[in-house]
């Protein structure tokens, strides 16, 4: 496909494990993911699943250690100096937090200039660049001759976001850019993030764990669980039909702001994450899965394709239902104690 | 001040102020009632003044801090007249606290059964063998797997889900009246938090403690809450029955944060209603509605001061009440 911006084919990254001889951290597993021109690909899961770590091997802040990544069709995967240039220009990155993510003694100006100087821009263009995105992020021009600590939260990341437009990028790789926010002013956030996309027909990689933003914005959506990606959908197939029992979970345990809503939905999953260090043989999730066989605990489920556009890894897909999650039985064990 | 036929009160706040140094109050002449047995919820944004009611409910507000007002009793004690040794002798044992990040709030260097039985000991509620046998019984209490192994074990060796469940052992130790817990789930998971919630919900069940949750996820306050209270920039905006509340907010601002929420299921809108702005220092500051600077009703009658009111039109919920003049209108509207 020839509008694909940025694809990962069978991504593996390892962290080595710290001390004595342990076994290296995988944080991911065989994924493989593309991301088209102008559309919003979300990943979704909880903390450890490795979503960030894919959000940095985007950026090629870390070179993963297996697979292969390309940007507009060219291998990146261990390219370095100027064969890296296109993908340092052309996927560009907002953080969570954007108290950390921008120098507080530089100014805003600096600040939103500096990957246009990295990107061989001239000078006086790059005056001009900045007063263009700072007005598309929807602060006045005389912000930029302002210091990050003279602006609120939510501005912050609207100079984030503009940093990152600076450069005319293809791709915006955002990392729960909204999570540090509130509500009032993460549907601001997320309003911008959609206005800038249909204007531009800009790219995201959006990773999130917060399944109400994800539905909003995206066109497809990739569910991660220990580093690997269980379930791949639209976003309105996923959200109406989740096929993978941990997308359910997932799912179910979202608590909406819904009067009558009272009693809180049973939770579907007891006991915790297992260790990225240390992943059982087959299927990762069957330890806190309340359908798994014997297969599912020795064979690892590929992900396959159910339906044009639609992957997921389970031997048993389509089974779990969000239905049935208040009717689970708990899985056995010493925290099911009632 | 027990009426009739009503579970006592475990809180009792009646215009209650909480400013730090000069400048506008925190929180202003708010009132809030916590009975045995009832999960009340404060939502607000960051900087409303919610995390600041906690606290000074608990006595842990430190010198800068000036809390008054008409009373402000916590399980019998006048919490604003008591010295510190008082409210000492009342925290863990009749008014616990949980808060956001149980990695801060556990000791990194003491093992976890000792920092449960530290509670016991503290209040004299067991002997040195007594209280490390009740730790452990505890921490089975909370649903901690193994829990003698745990019980040795240090806070850097536990997940963030069982973290947060020895800070409700530890909370639960003194068999305490009140409970505070302050986003205990915001650091966490959506399906740890769901485990999270049913517990806190189990052990209220359990022994009808009363429950002041705090949070800005209007979908933990709307699952939890019997009553929920909305405060925006110090002051209480709506009150009620969280079904009324949630269900038919009268005050624009409590119908901005329900639009604002983006949905996991049901019908979704094309576009999210964001509140325009941000709470300024001197919308804390004005006599009139705080939130009328960003208010899409605002107009003429604003800029009056505005009384907490009764929402209910036909008088079938006594308790729902709105900080706005227009109120009448923002509830036809939303009808």
């Amino acid at each position: 496909m020839s509008d694909v911006v940025l694809s990962f084919s069978g991504i593996g990254h390892e962290f080595a494990a710290r001390g004595r001889g342990g076994a290296p951290l995988r944080a991911l597993r065989e994924v493989s993911l593309s991301v088209r021109r102008g559309e919003t690909l979300s990943v979704v899961g909880e903390s450890g699943c490795g979503k960030s770590t894919l959000a940095r091997v985007a950026v090629r802040l870390y070179q993963p250690t297996h697979g292969t990544l390309e940007f507009q069709g060219e291998d990146v995967t261990r390219a370095r100096g100027r064969a890296l240039r296109p993908l340092r220009r052309g996927v560009q990155m907002v953080f969570q937090d954007p108290n950390g993510s921008l120098d507080p003694r530089m100014t805003v100006r600096r600040s939103i200039t500096e990957p246009l100087q990295a990107a061989g821009v001239a000078r006086q263009d790059r005056g001009d660049r900045a007063a263009e995105v700072i007005a598309q992020v929807g602060l006045p021009v005389d912000a930029l001759d302002s210091y990050p600590h003279e602006f609120s939260g939510g501005q912050r990341q609207r100079i984030a976001i503009a940093r990152a437009l600076a450069a005319s990028p293809e791709l915006l790789v955002l990392d729960e850019p909204t999570s540090a926010l509130d509500v009032s002013v993460q549907a601001q956030i997320l309003n911008l993030l959609r206005e800038t996309q249909a204007v531009r027909s800009l790219a995201y990689l959006f990773i999130s764990h917060n399944l109400g933003v994800v539905r909003y914005l995206s066109d497809r959506v990739a569910v991660m669980y220990l580093g690997g990606v269980v379930e791949v959908a639209d976003t309105a197939d996923l959200f109406a039909g989740p096929q993978h029992p941990y997308t359910v979970a997932l799912l179910s345990a979202v608590l909406e702001p819904e009067a009558g809503a009272a009693a809180p939905r049973r939770a579907a999953l007891r006991g915790e994450l297992p260790s990225a260090a240390d992943t059982p043989p087959g299927c990762a999730f069957a330890a806190r899965c309340w359908l798994a066989t014997e297969q599912c605990r020795t064979v690892r489920p590929p992900l396959v394709e159910t339906a044009p556009g639609r992957q997921v890894a389970c031997h048993r897909p389509g089974e779990a239902r969000l239905t049935d999650v208040t009717r689970q039985p708990v899985p056995a064990g010493p925290a099911s104690r009632k | 001040m027990t009426v009739a036929g009503a579970e006592p009160l475990v809180l009792d706040a009646r215009r209650v102020t909480i400013g730090y140094g000069g400048g506008a109050p925190v929180v202003s002449e708010l009132d809030l009632t916590v009975r045995h047995g009832e999960i009340v919820g404060l939502i607000g944004e960051s900087g409303c003044g919610k995390s600041s009611v906690a606290l000074a409910t608990m006595g842990l507000l430190g010198r800068p801090a000036r809390v008054s007002g008409e009373r402000l009793r916590v399980c019998d004690t006048d919490a604003l007249a008591a010295d510190h040794r008082l409210l000492a002798a009342l925290r863990g044992k009749r008014v616990s606290m949980i808060f956001q990040e149980p990695m801060t709030s556990l000791n990194p260097c003491m093992r976890i059964g000792d920092q449960v039985a530290e509670v016991l000991r503290i209040h004299r509620l067991a002997g040195r063998r007594a209280a490390r046998e009740r730790a452990v019984e505890l921490l089975e209490l909370v649903e901690i797997p193994e829990p003698g192994k745990r019980a040795r074990q240090y806070p850097h060796e536990l997940s963030g889900g069982m973290r947060q469940r020895v800070m409700i052992a530890i909370a639960m130790a003194g068999e305490p009246d009140l409970l505070l817990a302050d986003e205990p789930t915001t650091a966490l998971d959506v399906t740890v938090q769901a485990e999270i919630l049913e517990l806190i919900r189990t052990l209220q069940r359990r022994t009808a403690m009363g429950v002041l949750l705090i949070s800005h996820d209007l979908g933990v306050v709307a699952s939890m809450c019997d009553v929920v209270k909305v405060m925006y920039a110090g002051q209480v905006v709506e009150s009620g029955p969280t079904a009324e509340v949630l269900g038919a907010p009268r005050h624009p601002y409590t119908q901005a944060l329900l639009a604002a929420v983006p949905r996991a299921s049901g019908r979704q809108a094309d576009r999210l209603a964001a509140i325009p702005g941000q709470v300024s220092p001197a919308d804390r500051a004005t006599p009139g509605c705080r939130f009328a600077t960003r208010c899409a009703l605002a107009g003429a009658g604003c800029e009056q001061p505005q009384q907490l009111l009764p929402a209910s039109i036909d008088g079938v919920s006594p308790g729902w009440q709105v900080r706005c003049w227009r109120h009448s209108e923002t509830g036809r509207a939303a009808a």
